[in-house]
């Protein structure tokens, strides 16, 4: 069966989890023999490690489209790179603040405009002048879609989260081939419950045109029939898994604390509940001295929870580290002994897997979807702060505790796999034709 | 002639409250009063006293034929004493007709017996037995251990404590080939008797009595009685041993009547009769010591290879009896209260999430969302019970040095007051 996927970004140019995810079900995918993936994402930059898998420059798509099929024959995976500003998690005022981003892509496209590229492709090219308008990018995503599709054989269409489904229905409409949708969030856990009606109507959209629906977990199920009245008998959850970790990855590196390291590892966005990580540290730090508490990552809430920090009067023990990415992750989880994702709305939820194969203990909020799928972790509330101190003062007190967690979470996590998410995945793709 | 020996057990927890790190030091009480007293009222109106009732009525109508045993742990009675103490008159009904034998346990169904103090072990079943004494007028001559815990060990500190026969869990992992339905004797002490629950009859007995809830017919005992006229009639003995919940509750009418047929059945077969657990020995001799190194149990629908249990579990048993010495000291008998309920294995058994009572406490509202929950709490209230019999220690030990010279002027300034 040969499988359109539509996705938006993809290793290591990700700013989510949803890259990850992709790369994992396309990879899990290749474990099965009578599947083969199309995958188109809107920009490649060209860095994207996938060894198994074939880059295609957009302006290819429009000239020999049958080429990339025949290539895709040979059971290999292929990516299409198509020339789009999209962004996977940011609202249309964020994506126009992005200039800066949009000229690094004119600068890439300037040498797409020197080949040879028929001008049907090249009025998607938006050089310069994405402007404000998010929407507009979407709907370009969805003409490209169109023409792929029109010119690829394929017996199923698989898209993920709400940028693509516009393209996907583009895609179905073409080919009159079933629709998958796989949902890795909505906007009701972007926005905190803020909902940009816009977004909400094209998640509405693609749910109600799909054939079948993929959620990550029952949670994100259960939003989809409450929020979005979709029948729950169209609607599959099929949890992440994650990729393991080689064996010869560095030792942990410890100690260059003697104080003990609570990590929040994260976008620092109210989906992710920075505040009550902040408001943990305070209560923790008011009982105990040998404890430190660190926010990785970036995002719109970082200024005022530095000025949370001087406030409460704990910045010498409270410390931001800007934006990890790769290697200084694992970095980071090896320096920490607690890892705490205090998630308000949490679909999935990668870093808790992250950090169990890196041996941390982890606390999760019981709103987050991985908290269906993982048992050796503490689970609590994400706005039960005394639950989260308290669970953070064991681990760091009870050498036993912190080590069954560490133990037990590795095992757990390492049960986890991609071959066996990409068979049930399989599993709707061969109900659905 | 086959004896057939008919024990319940009753034994309800001081569960704990949520009790956090920032609680520590706060005098903050350790337990869910609130959830104990409504599971005790639940307990005696629905079971306890309604099924106390119709066994009496069965006494008294078969007189002298059927004979019954139960244990009731040290936290149970506490517990009747403070929410429903008519359940303990009723039992002492029971008692009074002299077919009713109450057995002898630690003082807070606590697992002592899996560490090495002997002296507190020796304690807790002293204290247990005067307990019992008190309330139902007979010491109790038959040792059951919490969980029916027992090893060869444990079997040898009971018999040094006084007991001379204790009732454990048929598991194959002690018996192998052996047949529970003999007296064996213990490996290091053989004066030392050892009773087995017979798992399969015992277990087939309970899931008759649970599956009779109202929605189902009348079952009568004439397929359970059958199975019994099927052991092998060699074999002298036939423990059987469940949970005295099982015999109240829904459908209890129908389970009345099952009990009922069963006794009336039992009583017209000929060279069967009841035994109590203290006659056994008078009747039936050991035909062989079991060895049994390593502990077996017996748990409610989980297995009976459980003992020590994971890291969780012999973390904190490990950091409860360190503390065993300093209590010792204290004459608080608040914290000696807290010290026996701390001790009580179901704490320990939330900590495990395969353990059929941390599933049973999560559907009656538990406040636990894992086992990590149940060690987090449990470690709490040892942090700050630690604390406190720190203070009571440095208390007293302030008192001991100062007293001498307050005795003394006492002494002089009031020379009667002594005497009085």
């Amino acid at each position: 069966m040969n499988v359109l996927m539509l996705g938006w970004e993809f290793p290591p140019n990700i700013s989510g989890g949803l890259g990850t995810a992709c790369e994992g079900i396309v990879k899990g995918l290749s474990a099965y023999n009578d599947i083969h993936v199309l995958f188109v994402v809107p920009k490649s930059f060209g860095t994207e490690n996938t060894p198994n898998f074939k880059l295609i420059d957009a302006e290819k798509v429009a000239k020999t489209g049958k080429v990339i099929f025949a290539e895709h024959l040979s059971h290999e995976f292929t990516t299409i790179e198509m020339p789009s500003g999209l962004l996977p998690y940011d609202s249309p005022e964020d994506f126009s603040k992005l200039k800066h981003f949009s000229n690094e892509i004119t600068v890439s496209n300037a040498e797409i405009e020197q080949s040879e590229i028929t001008t049907q492709i090249r009025e998607f090219h938006f050089t310069g002048k994405y402007g404000p308008n998010l929407f507009e990018e979407i709907d370009n995503y969805a003409m490209i879609a169109r023409l792929i599709a029109e010119n690829n054989q394929f017996e199923l269409i698989h898209v993920h989260d709400w940028l693509t489904f516009p393209a996907g229905i583009a895609a179905k409409q073409v080919s009159d081939k079933p629709l998958v949708v796989h949902v890795h969030s909505t906007d009701f856990d972007r926005s905190g419950g803020k909902i940009n009606p816009s977004i909400y109507s094209i998640e509405k959209q693609g749910f109600e045109q799909a054939d079948k629906i993929i959620t990550v977990s029952d949670r994100v199920k259960k939003r989809l029939v409450a929020d979005y009245g979709i029948s729950a008998k169209k609607i599959t959850t099929v949890y992440n898994a994650i990729s393991p970790k080689s064996s010869k990855d560095n030792p942990k590196e410890t100690g260059k604390f003697s104080d003990k390291v609570v990590t929040f590892l994260g976008r620092i966005t109210i989906q992710k509940g920075p505040e009550y990580f902040m408001e943990v540290a305070k209560l923790v730090l008011q009982r105990m001295k040998n404890v430190r508490f660190v926010m990785a990552g970036n995002g719109d809430m970082m200024s005022k929870m530095i000025d949370l920090s001087a406030r409460y009067g704990i910045s010498n023990k409270f410390h931001f580290t800007g934006f990890l990415k790769g290697n200084e992750i694992k970095e980071m989880l090896d320096l920490s002994d607690v890892v705490i994702m205090p998630s308000v709305s949490e679909p999935f939820g990668i870093v808790p897997l992250e950090a169990m194969q890196a041996k941390v203990p982890v606390i999760i909020s019981l709103q987050s979807g991985v908290s269906e799928l993982i048992r050796n972790v503490i689970k609590t509330d994400f706005w039960d702060i005394n639950a989260m101190a308290d669970s953070i003062h064991a681990i760091i007190s009870h050498n036993p505790l912190s080590k069954v967690l560490a133990d037990e979470g590795n095992r757990e996590v390492n049960k986890l796999n991609w071959k066996n998410s990409a068979g049930d995945i399989r599993n709707i793709y061969l109900s659905t034709v | 002639m086959k004896s057939i020996s008919l024990n319940f057990q009753i034994h309800h927890p001081f569960h704990f409250q949520t009790f956090r790190f920032l609680d520590i030091g706060t005098k903050k009480s350790y337990y869910d009063d609130l959830r104990i007293e409504r599971e005790i009222n639940e307990v005696a109106t629905n079971y306890y006293l309604p099924a106390n009732e119709f066994l009496l009525k069965l006494i008294n109508k078969h007189k002298g034929k059927l004979k019954l045993a139960f244990y009731i742990s040290g936290t149970a009675i506490d517990q009747f004493l403070m929410y429903e103490p008519e359940v303990l008159t009723s039992f002492s009904q029971l008692a009074d007709t002299g077919q009713v034998e109450f057995l002898g346990g630690t003082s807070s169904h606590s697992l002592i017996s899996l560490t090495n103090h002997k002296d507190e072990l020796v304690n807790q079943l002293k204290d247990h037995q005067s307990k019992i004494a008190y309330l139902f007028g007979k010491k109790p001559a038959v040792f059951v251990n919490s969980d029916l815990i027992y090893s060869d060990l444990i079997g040898n500190d009971v018999a040094d404590s006084g007991y001379r026969a204790m009732i454990t869990n048929g598991s194959r992992k002690a018996l192998i080939w052996r047949s529970s339905n003999y007296v064996y004797s213990n490996f290091i002490q053989p004066k030392m008797h050892i009773y087995f629950r017979n798992e399969m009859i015992s277990d087939e007995f309970t899931s008759i009595l649970n599956g009779l809830n109202s929605d189902v017919q009348d079952i009568d005992a004439n397929n359970f009685t059958s199975q019994l006229k099927n052991l092998n009639p060699v074999e002298p003995l036939l423990n059987i041993y469940v949970d005295y919940k099982a015999l109240g509750g829904f459908g209890i009418d129908k389970k009345e009547k099952f009990v009922q047929s069963f006794v009336s059945q039992i009583s017209r077969m000929p060279k069967v009769d009841f035994v109590l657990p203290s006659e056994i020995a008078e009747i039936y001799g050991p035909v062989a010591e079991i060895n049994a190194s390593e502990p077996i149990c017996w748990l409610n629908n989980f297995h009976s290879y459980y003992y020590p249990g994971n890291e969780l579990q012999m973390e904190a048993i490990k950091q409860l009896y360190m503390l065993n010495e300093m209590v010792a000291n204290i004459d608080d008998i608040n914290l000696q209260k807290d010290w026996q309920y701390l001790q009580t294995s179901d704490h320990i058994h939330l900590m495990d999430d395969q353990h059929p009572a941390y599933f049973n406490n999560n559907i009656s509202n538990g406040i636990y969302k894992s086992r990590y929950d149940a060690f987090i709490n449990f470690m709490n209230i040892l942090d700050d019970f630690r604390i406190k019999i720190l203070e009571q220690a440095k208390v007293k030990e302030k008192r001991t040095v100062s007293s001498p010279k307050k005795g003394k002027i006492r002494k002089q300034s009031n020379p009667h007051h002594l005497s009085k």
